[in-house]
């Protein structure tokens, strides 16, 4: 499901933008989860707390772009790191307070860096759908997610507005993958690698990417999740796992995307 | 730019001048980028389309460039006098600088009714320069080029 979740419209550059809104997403789900849990004030806003998740995902997603639009593309990548510590000190925080104040509170830490068993099956239905309506709608607007990755010139020929239809989709992708992170927490890297695996062996046109990308997710996560779920004689949360096995692709997807310029 | 009146024929219509003097500007204007302060501009018939100086770099095969915006036209007849045909499965960001230029041509003039290109004959060699001369030189569509002087001049 989470693969379904890596079909930003953009350039491989966005994917830092996704990463932040997870971050985002899961402040808000935080929040309204220690609300619940303990009927600590306000605790109301617990059902209503993928939209708090959603609300803080557009909040990061937002800032990161602002950022980026007045730095250019190295300058949205530092952003969304930027972002992303700010959100995650504000979690730390947030988390820190909660248990100075209210010891009986069990820590989140295996919550927040994802893990899949809290689901449980009960939400299965509305995620797959959500997920579904996603990829189909990626997979019908493939060509011209397409064009509107080539040229800006050539998106206002064809009667798109590139930066209205880049916004909806960045709307679009927040509202599920926040809906996700407030259920699942964050899985790291997931949206970032098998994208690029995808655009590797397959090539990069949107045809393919959100397809294919949402088909290899699942074994992956599922992969890493059976890593994660005792294998190594103790449960781990499983971002650890994706995370270390990003890391080395992900260098070597920069490393590469450098050396392919120097010519 | 004060005081531009244009009315564009079918056939080729070359937009001269100098760099900086507003040439894409005024494509952009053309196909609704830029918004004019004043005054309107109205175009009369079917599809635009527009071959740009600049895009970004694009990892995906030349099939999937041509292929892209979904328009649904033949293509295939423009692949051949550009010798583009070998291409299809080459990864589009892997090609030089002219013969993505020679790709991006020939999926506009597949594409549109009023074919938009801003120095299209920059990055090509002497002989693709002269093919899209010939290309240029005998088309039924309202071609708008923005050039300045010197491409045109190798060109012909």
């Amino acid at each position: 499901m989470w693969g379904g979740d890596a079909d930003a419209p953009q350039e491989s550059t966005y994917g830092s933008v996704r990463e932040r809104h997870s971050v985002g997403g899961a402040f808000g789900a935080v929040l309204s989860y220690f609300l619940l849990a303990f009927n600590l004030p306000f605790a109301f806003l617990v059902y209503v707390s993928p939209l708090i998740a959603f609300a803080f995902a557009l909040l990061s997603t937002f800032i990161t772009i602002a950022i980026g639009k007045r730095t250019g593309v190295y300058g949205l990548v530092v952003g969304g790191v930027v972002v992303a510590f700010i959100f995650s000190s504000a979690v730390t925080i947030l988390t820190t307070l909660i248990s100075n104040r209210y010891p009986f509170v069990p820590s989140v830490t295996f919550w927040l860096q994802g893990q899949i068993v809290v689901v449980g099956w009960r939400r299965d239905l509305g995620l797959f759908a959500l997920t579904a309506i996603l990829v189909l709608l990626g997979l019908r607007h493939a060509r011209r997610i397409d064009l509107v990755a080539i040229s800006d010139e050539m998106s206002y020929a064809r009667g798109i507005n590139p930066n209205t239809y880049r916004y909806v989709w960045v709307i679009l992708v927040s509202l599920v993958s926040g809906y996700i992170v407030s259920l699942v927490g964050i899985v790291g890297f997931v949206g970032i690698i098998v994208p690029h695996i995808v655009r590797r062996t397959l090539g990069g046109s949107t045809t393919k990417l959100v397809p294919y990308s949402a088909l290899l997710g699942s074994p992956i996560l599922l992969l890493a999740n059976i890593l994660s779920s005792g294998i190594l004689g103790t449960v781990i949360p499983v971002t650890a796992i994706t995370s270390l096995a990003a890391a080395p692709i992900i260098v070597y997807v920069m490393v590469r995307g450098i050396a392919d310029k120097r010519y | 730019m004060e005081d531009v009146g244009l009315e564009f024929t079918r056939g080729l219509n070359v937009i001269l001048g100098p760099n900086g003097s507003g040439k894409t500007t005024l494509l952009r204007c053309i196909i609704g980028m830029l918004k004019p302060q004043a005054g309107n501009i109205r175009i009369e018939e079917g599809e635009t389309s527009y071959a740009p100086a600049e895009y970004f770099g694009a990892e995906m095969s030349v099939l999937d460039v041509l292929l892209s915006g979904g328009s649904g036209r033949d293509y295939a007849s423009y692949l051949e006098p550009f010798g583009l045909q070998a291409f299809l499965d080459r990864n589009f960001s892997s090609l030089s600088t002219g013969e993505k230029r020679m790709v991006l041509i020939a999926k506009a003039l597949a594409e549109g009714d009023v074919v938009l290109m801003d120095e299209p004959t920059s990055g090509l060699d002497l002989k693709n320069q002269v093919k899209l001369r010939v290309i240029l030189a005998g088309i039924k569509h309202k071609v708008i080029v923005a050039s300045p002087r010197h491409h045109i001049c190798a060109g012909s």
